[in-house]
């Protein structure tokens, strides 16, 4: 099990800003779409430290959180969207394959990683060397990432933008707690415009025990149906205009329904006991995709660094393979992050947050 | 069975014609026993009931090659995130995959064998010996035929090259976890989970057609009162499988008519008409800065606190610094938004009244194709000035409670977007104009600054 670790002890931040993905992956899990799941973004952080370690490069990935600054899905505008295909190429008897949907997404998106350099006091401790020596390490992370898949899209070459910081930054975490808030304010600063995702699975769980108060039967797939669309209720004011009111819980704004990780559907297979598998010495499981609920914030709207960042966890007990969030709601309620409402099909669908 | 025919000749029920009597006489025939058992245990070989299909993910394998998983929900573990364990206690949710031709002829055997009877279903009514059970599924040579329907049809234990297959790193309990150890990793498999999603199709198809969500919509057009609500998904797509032949992934894939409906998860994104373009002011301090969410609140909170006349300490500092951050993110954003959302060299248009550097800041593309405008924004004044303008603005709405001194608008031009490194955009422009040498000039302040910030 990958427990979180909260000793900020020797950790450091590494930023790589404004990433330009192409055909990404934009169908997250078999019921839903847009943005990449985060478990495509663990994988990418697992295989970076790897390419890491084989470039000797001292650093190692502990979480990963990602602003996302813009995106433009590939898809065909309707009352649903659809997604535009492109043509496969015949097989090798020259008929045609099989045509399997995919779904695309371009993005640009800052990845932000928690990173561990090692003993803090030990001189190979990349994080507290000069700041050239910390440049030209987040350079060179970066260089490794751009030939990489970032959620099964390709990473463009840099290209600066008036406005934009696109240099990797690598430092170290500051040691007190109000010297790391200046520091978190100075970094997010830089992730604006932007969105990042953050988990929201408590109002998974509260908006469950308000429909079980209705119906008992009610499970955790009902009220993630329930928080996944706008319930619109009409109301009629003393001058009898109707109006329509949704029941979104008051302390979210961005709302989305998103694919948290895997749940086992088997046992776990020692390597080597299912047939065409990727490779003959892992341990194999069959699974499924598991559902929460994420929210998409202004990166100003944390506090906490942790806020933003997910790690994997892996429960051997009850098979489930999660990407977990650090957020924890701020204590004050905010109504809605910035743009109005989410946009619907229903160009009339204004009632949402005021 | 009688459900089934139903459902089946509803659509014909009310029409005469000849199209409609035949599409009635081949339901009867479809949903008569002895063809039901006839076409399904031909059907049995070739097909698999699953809840989680290999064809979900690639048409290609076939059901005697892969696993396709028939989990009884009840016994998953009951996880607090959502998946097909929601399913539990709910019964015949089960699909069968295989062979195109007669997946149909396998679901209809499936829920037939799905029937309770005496608080047992047929399947197992057969399994146990039962006499009347052999009698009424024409003997027991037959009826152990139909059970053949149920058994696993996977070979071996297998996947296939074509399906998604994915590492997790799950770390080791003993050592250190380490993302180097190919030991330390499982092999994933995710299945499609078939049951989960005609469970999910039921309720969005319901809510897109059904009866309910008509009249509830026609309300609205109406602005009429309604007792019900209006359900509505934003961004829902839908995604073909199996392109025209949606049978030859599954049956119920079949009975989607291909449709797997998905849900978004996409971030919000200011479009260029959400904004609107500031013809005709000087400034977008005034007219547009203060209309951003939560600003009018942050200044309201803060001249309040100013008021209060508190000591001067480090928490009213820290206080007061969290104030000006959050109004200097609101400008950020929306000088990143107005950057982006809009064409470049818009402060061209003759409507723009902007002073000049606030045209500087906010449409810097335009130094690309305008040499005095390029010029002027390499002499790098500009940040400084709308530094200065931010001041002047802030100290205006504090009722000059709050006295902003020079050292603040300094730190505040640095925080004026523009990354000043050799890999940003200001430095990309230099060496684009020294390439067409234009003439040019321009600071650096990495040494200020300090090269990675």
């Amino acid at each position: 099990m990958n427990a979180p670790l909260h000793s900020l002890n020797g950790k450091g931040v590494l930023v790589l800003p404004h990433l330009r993905i192409q055909n990404a992956n934009a169908i997250s899990s078999p019921l839903t779409h847009g943005f990449p799941a985060m478990t495509a973004f663990l994988g990418l952080m697992w295989a970076l430290e790897r390419k890491l370690a084989a470039a000797e490069v001292p650093l190692w990935l502990e979480k990963v959180g990602v602003v996302c600054h813009w995106w433009e899905e590939q898809v065909h505008d309707g009352y649903v969207k659809t997604f535009r295909l492109t043509r496969n190429p015949v097989g090798k008897d020259g008929s045609t394959a099989a045509i399997v949907e995919e779904g695309r997404i371009h993005l640009d998106i800052t990845l932000v990683f928690q990173v561990d350099g090692g003993e803090p006091e030990a001189e190979g401790n990349v994080l507290f060397a000069s700041a050239e020596r910390r440049r030209d390490v987040a350079w060179q992370v970066r260089e490794l990432l751009g030939i990489m898949r970032v959620a099964g899209g390709s990473v463009l070459p840099p290209k600066p933008q008036p406005g934009q910081f696109i240099t990797p930054q690598l430092e170290a975490l500051d040691g007190s707690a109000e010297d790391r808030a200046k520091q978190l304010r100075r970094l997010r600063r830089r992730w604006l415009p932007g969105f990042t995702l953050v988990g929201r699975d408590e109002l998974l769980q509260r908006r469950l025990k308000q429909l079980q108060a209705h119906d008992e039967g009610a499970t955790a797939l009902d009220a993630w149906l329930d928080l996944s669309r706008f319930n619109l209720h009409s109301a009629q004011d003393q001058n009898g205009k109707v109006s329509w009111q949704n029941d979104r819980p008051a302390d979210a704004g961005w709302l989305v329904p998103m694919p948290v990780g895997y749940a086992a559907l088997s046992d776990l297979y020692a390597g080597g006991q299912v047939a065409n598998a990727r490779d003959e010495a892992t341990a194999f499981r069959f699974v499924e995709s598991v559902y929460s609920l994420g929210e998409w914030i202004g990166p100003h709207r944390i506090n906490r660094l942790d806020d933003l960042l997910w790690w994997g966890e892996h429960d051997a007990q009850t098979g489930l393979y999660r990407c977990r969030s650090g957020y924890t709601a701020a204590e004050t309620e905010h109504v809605g992050d910035a743009p109005e409402a989410r946009p619907s099909a229903d160009s009339a669908h204004t009632a949402v947050t005021s | 069975m009688q459900q089934r025919f139903a459902h089946a000749t509803s659509r014909w029920i009310n029409r005469a014609d000849s199209v409609a009597r035949k599409a009635i006489a081949d339901a009867r025939e479809k949903y008569m026993l002895d063809s039901i058992l006839g076409k399904g245990i031909n059907a049995a070989p070739g097909v698999a009931v699953a809840t989680h299909l290999a064809k979900g993910t690639h048409p290609d394998p076939r059901v005697k090659d892969v696993v396709n998983p028939c989990v009884s929900f009840d016994a998953l573990s009951q996880h607090a995130e959502v998946g097909s364990h929601n399913l539990a206690g709910q019964a015949s949710r089960e699909d069968v995959t295989g062979n195109g031709a007669v997946n149909s002829a396998g679901y209809e055997l499936y829920l037939l064998l799905e029937c309770v009877f005496d608080g047992k279903k047929l399947s197992d009514w057969i399994s146990d010996k039962d006499e009347d059970a052999y009698l009424a599924f024409g003997g027991e040579d037959q009826a152990y035929s139909c059970l053949e329907l149920l058994s696993n049809k996977s070979r071996t234990v297998a996947t296939n090259e074509k399906l998604k297959q994915l590492y997790w790193f799950v770390g080791d309990e003993q050592s250190a976890s380490d993302a180097t150890v190919d030991a330390q990793y499982h092999l994933l498999a995710p299945l499609y989970a078939t049951s989960l999603a005609h469970a999910v199709y039921g309720v969005l198809q319901e809510d897109r057609f059904g009866e309910a969500n008509k009249a509830a919509r026609q309300a609205r057009r109406d602005g009429k009162l309604h007792d019900g609500p209006l359900r509505d998904y934003p961004q829902l797509a839908v995604q073909k499988m199996g392109g025209t032949k949606p049978q030859n992934i599954s049956q119920l894939n079949s009975e989607r008519g291909g449709n797997n409906y998905l849900l978004a998860s996409l971030p919000p994104q200011w479009k260029s008409r959400d904004i609107r373009q500031p013809w005709g002011v000087q400034s977008v301090f005034d007219r547009m800065l203060i209309r951003r969410e939560g600003v009018r609140a942050t200044l309201a909170d803060f001249l309040a606190f100013l008021k209060t006349d508190p000591p001067a300490n480090v928490e009213t500092r820290n206080r007061v610094d969290a104030y000006v951050s959050d109004l200097i993110d609101a400008l950020v954003t929306l000088g990143g938004e107005l950057q982006r959302a809009w064409p470049a060299h818009w402060t061209q248009d003759p409507r723009c009244e902007l002073v000049r550097e606030e045209q500087l800041w906010l449409d810097a593309r335009r130094a690309e194709v305008d040499e005095d405008f390029g010029a002027e924004w390499q002499r790098m004044d500009w940040p400084a000035q709308i530094g200065k303008r931010f001041g002047n603005w802030l100290n205006t709405q504090l009722e000059k409670q709050f006295a902003v001194g020079d050292a603040e608008q300094r730190e505040w031009a640095n925080e004026l977007l523009v990354d000043e490194s050799e890999d940003g955009w200001a430095q990309n422009l230099h060496k684009q104009r020294t390439a067409l040498n234009a003439p040019h000039y321009i600071p650096t302040r990495l040494g200020d600054q300090g090269a990675v910030a």
